[in-house]
């Protein structure tokens, strides 16, 4: 699939580019290039359809990979393109434009990511109300220590066990067993 | 004078498919405005399995979705099969049809409940949710849970089909055929439902693809468009079925769509009882579950749902956790690009007809 | 705390059934007894789906399991219903509409927590969003476990609250009242500014703890 289609794509700086399978690949552009692209795949071949944004946290390189899926009206290929944005306030321009229903997709990024969305007319609380701590999706947010911070957790059964502890002793028994079979063998 | 009233319709309401709210204004009876508001069941899932390893992931992917569980498993399985390039075996692919077949029909017997029970029609939800019942007990007895299965497992399925099933299954598939007919008398075909229905929630055609609507609300208006044409995964390719479509867009035709897909789950469980390998490996070799290691490398799998097309898009980064499990169910779209325009114009008293015929689950929007 | 006695789950509906109906022994006068006895056999439910468990919900009230028989149906609105079912976990944003369907129920009313999410946290104990413990926030008066639990469960959970209703048990709404402070400090804990409305509990206000 990528070997028909990026010929078609002068001009474009394909920094990555994978394949998976016939029918899916992902290719990756720099961010200034990203909307040109997504419109020029729209108007001439055809991916119409924005199915989702995609985003994932590489905190370790400072970036977020972001992955428009876009989809053909047939539905026999699914092209994700992608881009890095920085983590830190780096603020991406909206796709509404181009597809309406991106508006939702970029309020959950606002709010589970963090990243500025320029142009966006309705950002605000999306799915948490009132949220004032580091948006949830982002790698640093440890959701553990924040539960046990907020929330009351109640404590175990009295019988209760702890497995590990069961196992190992299991383990040892077994070990024991095997120890002293050896014993008698020799 | 046209004063509008703000009011809102949920999430306390039982007229809400779910746990969610959407604000409407009104002037009189009539929608001016309306936004949804959703996150009421958010619980985080997506930042749950990024701490959890494959297996533990597993178990509470399915939960993502209440109404129709299976094809998160699917796609999970599908998605990090395809990213640790496992395969799985022949029985296996058929055993994992019978299971979302089985689960399309649970969740258009539930549907029709809601349907029924949005436009005060009594029987029907009781029949319904009956007959619904037989389908669980069947599940029950494959998986060992009536809602939530766990079943369709990396690599494979769970367990084997205990004896005797697809006896079973053929038999009650005769039985829910042969029933379906009066829903036609009492539901399809009865005058009062078709004045509710027809012309009630029509969506436009135009903007269907673009925007990204799928399941029975793209095919209620003429577009056959189904993953599992599309995109065959499983076994899919190898059986014979047809895509039902209707033109007129409204929630009748929606309706209609859903009924045909009804008898189709049913043709392909049979031919699946017909061509199902009766022996065979069900499971591939795993590696030891701690030592599970998703390679780098992203993916992105769909499976084909009661109300449209469910997608993963998943990343590893080379460790035992996935980086990142991104849910797009379809009601996603279609609770808010699809039905905030769609609400504007309509009565108050249609607002939970076209809910349930949108098939909106606030679970799989919020996670 | 409710154990099996002398039989198991769906096997002896049929008992439970005719055996809350035969309920004496206690300590409350004629006119009580009465009165829990007209209580028990009419629970209105909050049609409130809060979480996954509310899809059990329909194959309880419909033809299978058909609740009706133990006086058990679904009410629109919180001022007419007796049991609130919280199905599930709860994220903060609903907590929120809960308490305020609760305050708005007219006592005597009875909560029934659904699942184990609502005991513990269940499979979501480490999410962000979920609260841990029901019974720190709303009064609870019965638990079902099982995640999720069957409508078998179901049952026998509103028998047993039944069974208490007919003994004149002290339930949840009491212990609300007396313990507010407590309820509503761990409310705001989790909630923040975020609060429901105050006259939703205006007995508070007007003259104390009645």
């Amino acid at each position: 699939m990528l070997d028909a289609l990026l010929p078609q794509l002068h001009g474009f700086e394909i920094i990555e580019q994978t394949q998976r399978g016939e029918r899916q690949a992902f290719v990756r552009v720099p961010p200034a290039q990203l909307f040109s692209l997504l419109g020029l795949l729209k108007q001439s071949h055809g991916f119409v359809t924005l199915t989702t944004i995609a985003c994932a946290d590489w905190m370790e390189d400072g970036v977020f990979g972001l992955t428009y899926v876009l989809e053909t009206a047939e539905r026999d290929r699914v092209l994700g393109v992608q881009t890095h944005l920085g983590r830190d306030g780096a603020a991406l321009e909206t796709a509404i434009p181009l597809w309406p229903q991106a508006e939702i997709f970029e309020r959950e990024l606002h709010e589970m990511f963090g990243i500025p969305i320029s142009g966006h007319p309705s950002l605000g609380d999306f799915m948490l109300e009132g949220w004032t701590h580091t948006p949830p999706m982002r790698r640093e947010f440890d959701t553990l220590k924040f539960v046990q911070d907020t929330y009351e957790m109640r404590g175990g059964r009295e019988d209760n066990q702890d497995v590990r502890e069961a196992i190992r002793r299991r383990k040892e028994a077994k070990k024991a067993a095997a120890a002293a079979a050896n014993g008698d063998a020799a | 004078m046209n004063e509008t009233i703000k009011i809102f319709h949920g999430p306390q309401h039982p007229g809400v498919t779910g746990n969610m709210s959407l604000e409407l204004d009104l002037d009189g009876e009539t929608i001016v405005k309306a936004t949804t508001h959703v996150g009421y069941l958010h619980r985080g899932f997506e930042k749950l399995i990024e701490r959890r390893t494959v297996i533990q992931a597993f178990t509470i992917v399915c939960r993502i979705c209440v109404p129709e569980p299976d094809p998160n498993e699917e796609n999970f399985a599908r998605g990090i099969e395809t990213l640790a390039g496992l395969e799985i075996s022949e029985r296996a692919k058929y055993i994992r049809v019978l299971i979302l077949e089985l689960a399309r029909l649970q969740a258009h017997y539930l549907w029709l409940a809601g349907q029924g029970g949005s436009i005060g029609h009594g029987i029907v939800p009781q029949w319904a949710v009956g007959e619904r019942d037989y389908i669980l007990d069947l599940f029950e007895e494959i998986t060992g849970g009536r809602v939530y299965h766990m079943y369709i497992y990396p690599g494979g399925v769970k367990r084997d089909l205990p004896d005797g099933l697809l006896t079973r299954l053929s038999d009650l598939l005769n039985e829910l055929d042969k029933r379906l007919p009066e829903y036609d008398r009492v539901f399809f075909d009865n005058t009062v439902v078709k004045k509710r229905l027809q012309g009630v929630g029509v969506v436009n055609r135009a903007e269907a693809i673009t925007n990204g609507y799928s399941g029975p609300v793209i095919r209620g208006c003429g577009i056959a468009r189904d993953v599992r044409r599309d995109m065959p995964y499983l076994a899919y390719d190898q059986l014979e079925f047809e895509i039902p479509i209707q033109t007129d867009g409204d929630a009748y035709a929606r309706a209609l769509v859903r009924r045909a897909e009804m008898y189709q789950s049913i043709r392909i469980l049979r031919q699946v009882i017909e061509q199902m390998p009766p022996t065979g490996e069900i499971q591939c070799k795993l590696p030891k579950h701690r030592k599970f290691i998703i390679p780098k490398g992203e993916t992105f799998v769909q499976t084909e749902s009661a109300r449209g097309a469910y997608s993963y898009y998943m990343a590893g980064d080379g460790s035992e956790f996935l980086r990142r499990l991104q849910v797009r169910g379809p009601s996603l779209v279609h609770a808010f690009t699809l039905l905030e325009p769609l609400l504007i114009g309509a009565q108050l008293s249609d607002v939970a007809l076209i809910m349930v015929s949108l098939g909106i689950c606030p679970p799989e929007i919020e996670r | 705390m409710y154990h099996h006695e002398h039989c198991e789950g769906f096997q002896c509906e049929q008992q439970q059934l005719e055996a809350s109906l035969a309920q004496s022994g206690n300590e409350l006068g004629a006119l009580d007894r009465l009165m829990a006895w007209f209580r028990q056999r009419s629970l209105f439910v909050l049609a409130y789906g809060t979480g996954c468990g509310a899809i059990e919900m329909r194959p309880l009230m419909t033809s299978r399991f058909d609740a009706e028989r133990f006086g058990i149906i679904g009410a629109a609105t919180p001022r007419q219903a007796d049991v609130l079912v919280i199905s599930g976990y709860l994220a903060i944003k609903t907590l929120k509409r809960v308490i305020r369907s609760y305050e708005q129920m007219q006592a005597p009313k009875y909560v029934i927590g659904l699942g184990s999410c609502t005991i513990n946290g269940g499979m979501y104990w480490d999410s962000y969003n979920t609260i841990k413990q029901l019974d720190h926030y709303i009064p609870v008066d019965m638990y079902v476990n099982g995640c999720m639990p069957r409508p078998e469960a179901l049952i026998e959970g509103f028998v047993a609250l039944q069974q208490r209703i007919a003994a004149g048990t002290p339930s949840g709404f009491e212990r609300y009242r007396a313990n507010i402070d407590w309820y509503k400090a761990n409310q705001r804990r989790v909630l923040g500014d975020n609060m429901p409305p105050d006259y939703t509990y205006d007995w508070y206000h007007a003259g104390g703890v009645a």
